[in-house]
């Protein structure tokens, strides 16, 4: 049984990315909490089951000098559109940014993501102890 | 590589934040510039304008500073009959700086770019400690 074969393994790696996809939304709100008509953005629930099934997807070839890159969909992490609409504080120059809102989702983001990065390490020395290796 | 890009965003969030404090700065030292000659304008209030933008090396959207503009508002008139730039009915015409809204201003840039950082050091700490898987 290969390590990367473990599910658990591949849950916490999963979780792990899209947490840090997520935060990198958030700091897209963050960093717009003052351009006119923009909206916060948040990712859609992560879903375990589709993820596991995901395939590798290439980027788009550049041919020639000129061909601009293409904008690779980084993975199946699609921005929520509903939270978009629903937005119940918009300043005048139509800005919906919550800055509080997104630091509690920060900070949210920041603890998920310590889980999942202690059940990774645990079940490393989990394989470890099976191993017998001495330094641990 | 998410969370560099994170990183990188919140950065330009800061940077457009910082650009604005010096706007600010400008209009605050300016409060009181009157025109040089008879008849020439004062110090007219200037503005800034941010706006997002999709960066593709980034592959999110970054914030930046969409134009510095004028602040058209009529200059404010102080009745001072002795001043050397007063015109024929006694009024010198002074910058239409408000240190009011100057100050709101920079509280509301400061309070960004404090919610900028904190999201560079949450992302920051999510390598750091994916890092230290290493170590284990």
């Amino acid at each position: 049984m290969a390590i990367d074969n473990s599910n658990l393994l591949r849950m916490a790696h999963q979780k792990m990315n899209w947490l840090s996809e997520r935060q990198s939304v958030l700091s897209q709100n963050i960093a717009n909490a003052d351009s006119p008509s923009y909206r916060a953005q948040d990712l859609t629930p992560l879903d375990f089951k589709r993820n596991l099934q995901q395939v590798t997807k290439l980027p788009v070839a550049k041919t020639e000098g000129n061909h601009i890159s293409g904008v690779l969909p980084k993975s199946d992490y699609r921005i929520d559109e509903r939270s978009q609409k629903d937005v119940y504080e918009a300043s005048p120059n139509g800005n919906g940014v919550v800055l509080e809102e997104q630091m509690i989702a920060v900070q949210d983001t920041k603890l998920q993501y310590d889980l999942a990065l202690n059940l990774y390490n645990k079940q490393i020395g989990m394989f470890r102890t099976a191993l017998g290796s001495n330094n641990r | 590589m998410d969370l560099n890009s994170a990183i990188k965003i919140s950065a330009s969030g800061m940077r457009a934040q910082g650009t604005r404090l010096r706007v600010i700065s400008e209009n605050v030292a300016n409060a009181d510039s009157l025109g040089s000659v008879k008849g020439q304008d004062p110090y007219r209030r200037k503005t800034i304008v941010f706006e997002n933008f999709m960066n593709r090396d980034v592959n999110a959207e970054m914030v930046r500073v969409a134009k510095i503009g004028r602040d058209d508002s009529d200059f404010e008139l102080a009745y001072e009959p002795f001043h050397p730039l007063a015109d024929e009915d006694g009024y010198v015409r002074r910058p239409n700086v408000n240190s009011l809204i100057e100050m709101m201003d920079m509280r509301e840039a400061q309070r960004t770019y404090e919610a900028n950082l904190s999201s560079i050091e949450m992302a920051r700490s999510m390598l750091q400690r994916t890092v230290d898987l290493l170590r284990a």
